[in-house]
């Protein structure tokens, strides 16, 4: 059994390696992806990205954010949007930036860079955007720091004004409260000073006047008494008498000064002064009451404005984040890898891994599986003493060779060339790739088994593995699409097996916590191997059957083209149409051929409005009434021809009868010129008979000499 | 009934594809040692017989059955007939097959070709060696050992592929259209080979639409007419009762051979043929025939270059079944 299958083994590597091509792509080629892949991702740096800027007018702000890109990316430099937009579409750059003209930070100036991204090719578009807008976003950042600062600056400026500001509104209300005691003073004392003492002053004042009037009566008589007395006087005492009146004079003077001063003062004139004095009293009482209530409002107010200042201050004082850079991102973010690896690669190998697998597995399964089956040996198969299932075990370990020496190189190639680190979780990493090889060689096995074209298997095979592929997180995230497809794409082989190799590759998860989904796999594998052993045994029935009824098809086939050739051997010599040129037709191929040479003028001779040869000679010789009708409704030659050229594929069997007519006057040209090879042959034949004859006839007439 | 020589029994067996009934209600028997030719147009149910016989194809009704002591050497108790449909892997241990299109694989050597064929069959490492030796000389196949079956001519294509068939030493062969694509040089080489193979014991079933090869190399044929087998005897005796024409081909220079069958007596002529620059004459009264074309080309221009008078062929009686059972 064992050598049967190393037989099987063996025969299927030499095939599949003698044919040059197959080798190729089966072998050569999965090396060769995977190199080019390790180049191109095993590094971590962002992406050769050409980025187009353009802009009416750069700024120097616009001019920051082209430097930013230039950093990171490939800046190619506008000076037409059309064009940028263009080279988008045309691949020559993978975005365009849009700066707004003479792009300033300023008040109610929204200034919005525009990208123009091909989002046809999704994945960069993505990448691109998201790089881009970064950038963007990152400059931006700077900016606002920048103008936080400012604006934080300017905010501690005012909270200082603000306290300075307070002092002096706690002097002015200090001042105030002098001021309105001050005026409360003024209004009371004004308050005390009543009009009854003003009367009472007015009745002084006339009193006084009165006791003027009186003393200056009495001292007018006073005078008069002491002049009097005085003239009475001795003149020694005249001096003194001079002195008094002097005296007197003086006294009088004064006297009436003062009468005169009481005289002017005029009741009348106190009694207005009064009322002014009364009236300015009122003034000022409502005066310093206006006054009180003002300084009261000033006071509110300046109360309102500490309060104002004081609120204004306290919410300076509560604003915790005083850092621009907090308030610019109060939030940053940081993506912190739950594994050590550093490049694409080492995320992309699981994916990769299971990619290739799938692909060859399924293609060269199918491949070993379909070219058993197309080749004239699969029949020879079946007549040696060997059960199916060898020959299944054959192929699957033919397959399982390649694969295994594949994988081997694959992960050589990463380990040792790109240093990724495979040894992590590697016996778990090897059961779930080897479960993954098993499933989908069964996978191209089963393919080949359904198919019987290589060409169709192989094309199913690559559509197989493709919807395989779309339905994974390779081509889009599985997020992004319909639940019901996520739901279904969940059990996706490819999917599992890719999950399972990160899982185990990258995380190092262990066996037993893998072990549901390694047995969905390992399901998957079963059912695929019996559904192929199923199918092979009813293909092989079919084959056997086909190979059989092949045969027998033909024969139904020649049968009716006999009998139907038959038919047109039938008409007999008399029976022939003869037209006028000597040409004769037998059948409806000879009436064909005849109406392609025949001109118009001819045709009419035998089809005019009178009568339709044709159409009476199917009648009466080919009894073929139905076909008889509709020719007899055909008036010109081409219709009859293209009507007669249907007619065969009306009668079945007809048409191959024609062709296979044709075909025979082909071969029979063919060994038309055949004769002159045979001529020769005949020739030598010929010489050699004539030498033959003439041996026997000299042997004759040596045997009769002799006798004689 | 069976003789003590029957290797195979083919008792009213009855097959058909959808509608198509293939074979219906066959009988026969293969003797040991013989070779026996089915013969039948195409589509007459022939591959649907012999891959019956191996057990390709389970019939509808009817059994096939191989005499297992003559074939397996078993002890006398063992002595019996087994179905092949039970008994599937011993019949193909001592059947060889050769289809019509030959069966190997064309991107191995004639060699690996044969040793992977023999390593299916069982056959041990030394004794492949040595039934690969002995085949190769056997089949001319020596100096194209190391040839890719692909890059073989034709004739070589179909010896390595008898050679498959033969690697286990068969007790039986069966070839399906052994010579059909073969020009006559290795038509006649095969026809050599197949002689040599059951010369050396070996029961062959030869099916072939080339009567005149059946004819040569059969002990016995049977006609097979739309799956039913009308007649089974040696080629001699069903010339002999179902053919009356003898046949005649004339060779003669220009080759005016209209002219010659006008003077002929046409009541005597059953049929004439003008191919490859020959003509051939059917007729049951070929002395009467032979005179008068002599005379005729004593009056003409002719000159006889060659002229063969066959006795009624297989062929002829073939054709004459056929027409009898269409009617």
């Amino acid at each position: 059994m064992s050598n049967k299958f190393l037989k099987i083994v063996s025969k299927n590597l030499k095939l599949l390696l003698r044919s040059k091509r197959s080798a190729f792509i089966v072998i050569i080629g999965p090396l060769i992806i995977m190199l080019l892949v390790g180049l191109a991702f095993n590094n971590a740096s962002s992406y050769n990205i050409n980025v187009g800027v353009y802009s009416d007018s750069f700024s120097e702000t616009s001019n920051l954010f082209v430097s930013e890109l230039d950093e990171e990316f490939n800046t190619i430099t506008y000076d037409n949007f059309e064009r940028c937009v263009a080279d988008v579409k045309h691949r020559t750059i993978h975005a365009c930036v849009v700066f707004p003209a003479n792009m300033e930070i300023i008040n109610d100036v929204s200034n919005e860079i525009v990208f123009h991204l091909d989002e046809s090719n999704v994945n960069l578009a993505w990448m691109v955007s998201k790089s881009v807008s970064d950038i963007a976003v990152g400059k931006s950042s700077e900016l606002s720091l920048d103008m936080t600062n400012v604006l934080l600056s300017r905010i501690d400026l005012t909270r200082g004004h603000l306290s300075n500001q307070s002092e002096d509104v706690n002097d002015l209300l200090s001042k105030a409260d002098q001021l309105t005691s001050t005026t409360s003073a003024i209004r009371s004392s004004a308050n005390s000073f009543s009009s009854n003492d003003l009367d009472a002053l007015a009745e002084d004042v006339t009193s006084l006047k009165d006791i003027a009037d009186d003393l200056a009566e009495t001292f007018d008589k006073l005078i008069d008494d002491v002049t009097s007395k005085a003239n009475s006087l001795p003149s020694e005492a005249s001096s003194q008498e001079t002195e008094i009146k002097n005296l007197l004079t003086a006294a009088t003077t004064k006297l009436e000064t003062m009468k005169t001063d009481i005289d002017a003062l005029d009741v009348s004139d106190m009694d207005s002064l009064v009322s002014k004095i009364s009236n300015s009293q009122s003034n000022i009482i409502s005066k310093s009451s206006s006054i009180s209530s003002d300084i009261s409002s000033s006071i509110d107010l300046l109360n309102s404005m500490q309060d104002a200042n004081t609120e204004l201050n306290n919410s300076i004082e509560s604003i915790g984040v005083t850092s621009a850079s907090s308030i610019v991102s109060p939030i940053k973010t940081k993506v912190e890898p739950i594994t050590t690896e550093s490049t694409h690669l080492n995320y992309l190998l699981p994916a990769l891994l299971v990619l290739l697998v799938m692909f060859v597995s399924v293609m060269l399964s199918c491949s070993i599986v379909i070219r058993e089956k197309t080749s004239n040996a699969f029949f020879r198969n079946f007549t040696a003493p060997v059960k199916n299932i060898t020959f299944v075990t054959g192929n699957f370990i033919s397959s399982l060779f390649i694969l295994v020496l594949q994988l081997a190189i694959i992960l050589s190639v990463a380990y040792w060339g790109f240093n990724i680190n495979i040894l992590n979780n590697f016996g778990v990493t090897l059961l779930i790739v080897a479960i993954l090889v098993i499933l989908f060689i069964f996978l191209g096995m089963l393919i080949g088994t359904v198919f019987n074209k290589e060409e169709t298997a192989m094309l199913a095979a690559v559509s197989v593995s493709s919807v395989l592929l779309f339905l994974s997180n390779l081509i889009l995230p599985l997020e992004s699409m319909p639940d019901y497809i996520k739901q279904i794409a969940d059990f996706n082989p490819f999917v599992m097996g890719e999950a399972l190799i990160k899982k185990s590759m990258l995380f190092g998860i262990d066996l037993y916590t893998l072990s549901n989904e390694i047995y969905i796999l390992l399901a998957y594998a079963a059912g695929v191997f019996i559904l192929m052993l199923l199918l092979q045994q009813v293909m092989k029935l079919r084959f056997l059957h086909l190979h059989a009824a092949k045969a027998v098809r033909n024969r139904d086939k020649e049968k009716l083209e006999r009998k139907l050739s038959s038919a047109f051997d039938a008409i007999k010599p008399g029976q022939y149409f003869k037209l006028d040129d000597g040409s004769v037709i037998k059948s409806l191929k000879d009436m064909v051929e005849a109406l392609e040479y025949m001109d118009d003028k001819t045709f009419r001779r035998y089809s005019n409005r009178d009568k339709n040869d044709f159409a009476n000679w199917a009648k009466y010789v080919l009894k073929n009434s139905v076909l008889s009708r509709e020719l007899a409704k055909i008036k010109t030659r081409k219709e009859l021809i293209e009507r007669l050229k249907d007619q065969p594929k009306k009668k079945k069997g007809l048409l191959g009868l024609f062709k296979r007519r044709k075909n025979e006057e082909k071969d029979s040209k063919k060994k038309k010129k055949k004769p002159e090879k045979e001529g020769l042959e005949l020739a030598e034949d010929m010489k050699k008979k004539d030498k033959k004859k003439e041996h026997k006839k000299e042997d004759n007439e040596e045997g009769k000499e002799k006798k004689d | 009934m069976t003789g003590h020589n029957t290797v195979i029994k083919i008792e009213g067996v009855v097959k058909s594809f959808g509608n198509h009934i293939v074979l219906d209600g066959i009988d026969l028997d293969i003797r040991s040692g013989e070779i026996f030719g089915i013969i039948g147009m195409s589509g007459s149910g022939k591959t649907t017989l012999l891959n019956s016989t191996v057990g390709f194809i389970r019939p509808d009704e009817g059994d096939i059955s191989f005499r297992m002591d003559h074939l397996l050497q078993l002890s006398d108790k063992e002595t019996t007939f087994r179905s092949v449909y039970g008994n599937v892997m011993d019949v193909k241990k001592i059947v060889g097959f050769a289809s019509q299109t030959p069966s190997f694989y064309p991107g191995l050597t004639v060699y690996e070709n044969l040793d992977y064929f023999g390593c299916l069959h069982n056959i041990s490492k030394e004794a492949r060696t040595s039934n690969i030796r002995a085949l190769l000389k056997f089949l001319d196949l020596e100096s194209a050992k190391k040839t890719l079956a692909k890059n073989l001519s034709g004739g070589m294509q179909k010896r390595l592929d008898i050679g498959c068939a033969l690697i286990h030493d068969p007790k039986v062969l069966i070839m399906d259209e052994p010579t059909a694509d073969l020009d006559p040089v290795l038509r006649e080489q095969m026809w050599d080979i197949i002689s040599e193979i059951n010369n050396k014991g070996t029961t062959i079933i030869i099916s072939s639409h080339f009567l005149d090869e059946l004819e040569i190399l059969c002990d016995r044929v049977g006609l097979l007419f739309e799956g039913r087998i009308c007649n089974i005897d040696t080629p001699r005796n069903i010339k002999r009762r179902f053919s009356k024409d003898t046949e005649i081909i004339l060779l003669s220079e220009p080759g005016n051979y209209k002219k010659l069958l006008e003077s002929l007596n046409k009541k005597d002529l059953n049929k004439s043929v003008e191919e490859h620059g020959r003509l051939t004459i059917h007729t049951e009264k070929p002395y009467e025939v032979l005179s008068d074309l002599m005379k005729a080309m004593k009056h003409s221009d002719e000159t006889l270059r060659d002229i063969r008078v066959n006795e009624p062929s297989l062929r002829e009686a073939f054709n004459y079944l056929v027409r009898k059972e269409n009617e």
